[in-house]
């Protein structure tokens, strides 16, 4: 290379720290000395590698031909990298630092601290499962992710698992519910929720609703950055940064199968089932409701298996705090809260160890009675997921 | 037709000879219930195997401000936990009268 003094030379770069312990819990001391707290969001590596050696047959073919394959972006040849990141590649020049992947020594270092009672995994690796075309190989890396979970994550204080089932296949889907619900520590049903289509609502996906309702399994809907798909809710079409589409993406998303449930009817048929929003915020919740509440005046008749109106079905659902909107005012949570009647639905949750993980303190800093911040640090988790204090 | 008991609407419906009497505002805007129309609306339960159903025939009182649907006989809105206040009505000699 000519020596003109203005090229630069390429080095590979190291991730410039580790995220994983980027809070120093321990500084919490006093103040959450006796709380309850539940981690509702918590994400441990999960990338396809692990997956391998539980699948058969010519899908575990095909993953030993994806697993040589070369996507670059993070280590583990990463599905989420491959849909959701590829366009925006590197346009965080590493700011924050991409979020490393939590090892099971990772979750146990930071429960190990004793201030967080429970953490509940939820798959990364799997959220683009709605996208998938093929129902058989989406409901097979679903099979293979749920048991690698259940066989690595079993019998650890304080951690809970919520399986995953691909949508597009309810009969599997039911059947994953059926061989995981026994287990002490399966807590809940996740189905991730973007890129399905039709919407979740739809009379096709009930085997997965009827199954969680026989197990008296929560269902939690968690979000993705919602990209490459042709249809509603977004398009990458439609966006020029990364930034704008995780923006809407969620929270679009969790309205979408939100309104798609209520409108079925769903939570008539099956009364007994819980369902929480994951990833997607909270300051959406008040417009859907009331939203559909004046709509609902004019379609009753569309919707006629409804005993109640939209937002009296909503207001039970739980939902993560996780990615909690920049509130300018520190009394300002509060007073959403009570827009959306979530004293008892609202679940802290932090996404850790991603990128746009939430800490406690982001909570703490915000105003508001002490009764309401221990349901929303613990009590109401505990309650959704089944699970006894620790405390 | 309303009729006005000291301070309080109360809308009456003849029906084949048949009375009855409900609060006369509607609860979403105050709309006077006496000028809705009555007739039948869709019903989807486990009554009906799910299967969506005309029924209720001349029993549901559509509220002529955005058609919320209250069953006459119970003052119950259809699709809404909600209940209209409903008022005994006796007919004596001829009288229709409102048992308060
Ligand atoms: S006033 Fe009765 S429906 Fe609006």
């Amino acid at each position: 290379m000519a020596d003109d003094g203005q090229s630069v030379i390429v080095q590979r770069v190291e991730p410039s720290s580790n995220p994983v312990q980027d809070e120093d819990l321990d500084q919490y001391g006093d103040e959450l000395a006796g709380l309850t707290i539940v981690d509702v969001d918590v994400h441990v590596d999960d990338t396809l590698m692990f997956m391998l050696d539980y699948m058969e047959g010519h899908f575990r073919k095909r993953m030993e031909t994806v697993l040589q394959a070369d996507f670059k972006g993070e280590p583990g040849n990463s599905l989420r990298n491959m849909i959701a990141h590829i366009a925006w590649l590197g346009s965080s020049y590493d700011k924050p630092p991409r979020a490393k992947l939590a090892t099971k020594e990772d979750l146990l270092a930071r429960m190990q601290k004793g201030i967080i009672d429970y953490s509940i995994l939820f798959p990364s690796e799997l959220l683009p499962i709605g996208y998938l075309p093929e129902p058989e190989w989406a409901a097979a890396l679903a099979t293979a992710y749920n048991q690698y979970m259940v066989d690595a994550y079993r019998n650890l204080d304080g951690v809970k698992i919520a399986i995953v089932v691909a949508p597009q296949h309810p009969e599997r889907a039911a059947q994953e519910i059926e061989s995981h619900a026994a287990h002490s520590d399966v807590v809940s049903v996740c189905i991730p929720d973007v890129g399905v289509n039709p919407p979740i609502g739809d009379e096709k996906y009930w085997p997965i609703f009827a199954a969680a309702a026989r197990h008296d399994l929560p269902i939690s809907f968690h979000g993705i950055e919602a990209l490459i798909h042709d249809n509603y809710p977004l398009r990458v079409a439609h966006f020029h940064t990364l930034m704008q589409v995780n923006s809407m993406g969620f929270p679009f998303t969790s309205m979408l199968q939100i309104m798609s449930v209520v409108c079925a009817g769903i939570p008539v048929r099956f009364p007994n089932l819980k369902f929480a929003i994951l990833e997607a915020g909270l300051t959406w919740m008040p417009f859907i409701m009331y939203r559909l509440d004046a709509a609902y005046l004019r379609y009753r008749t569309e919707l006629p298996a409804l005993e109640k109106k939209p937002s009296d079905y909503i207001r039970d659902w739980y939902i993560g705090t996780h990615e909690l909107e920049a509130l300018p005012r520190r009394g300002d949570l509060v007073k959403l809260i009570e827009l959306y009647q979530g004293q008892d639905t609202t679940m802290w949750a932090s996404d850790w160890p991603h990128l746009e993980r939430d800490l406690i303190a982001g909570f703490m800093r915000y105003e508001m009675e002490d009764a309401l911040r221990r349901k929303i640090l613990g009590e109401n988790a505990l309650r959704f997921f089944g699970l006894k204090p620790r405390k | 037709m309303e009729v006005k008991v000291g301070s309080v609407q109360i809308a009456v419906f003849n029906v084949d000879g048949d009375f009855f009497a409900l609060f006369g505002r509607c609860p979403h805007q105050s709309a006077p219930l006496s000028r809705g129309r009555l007739q039948g609306t869709v019903i989807c339960n486990a009554d009906t195997c799910w299967e969506t159903q005309w029924a209720h025939e001349g029993e549901v009182l559509v509220c002529p401000g955005h058609g919320m649907e209250y069953n006459i006989r119970s003052g119950k809105a259809f699709g809404y936990d909600l209940k209209l206040r409903t008022y005994e009505v006796a007919v004596e000699d001829g009288q229709v009268m409102l048992v308060m």
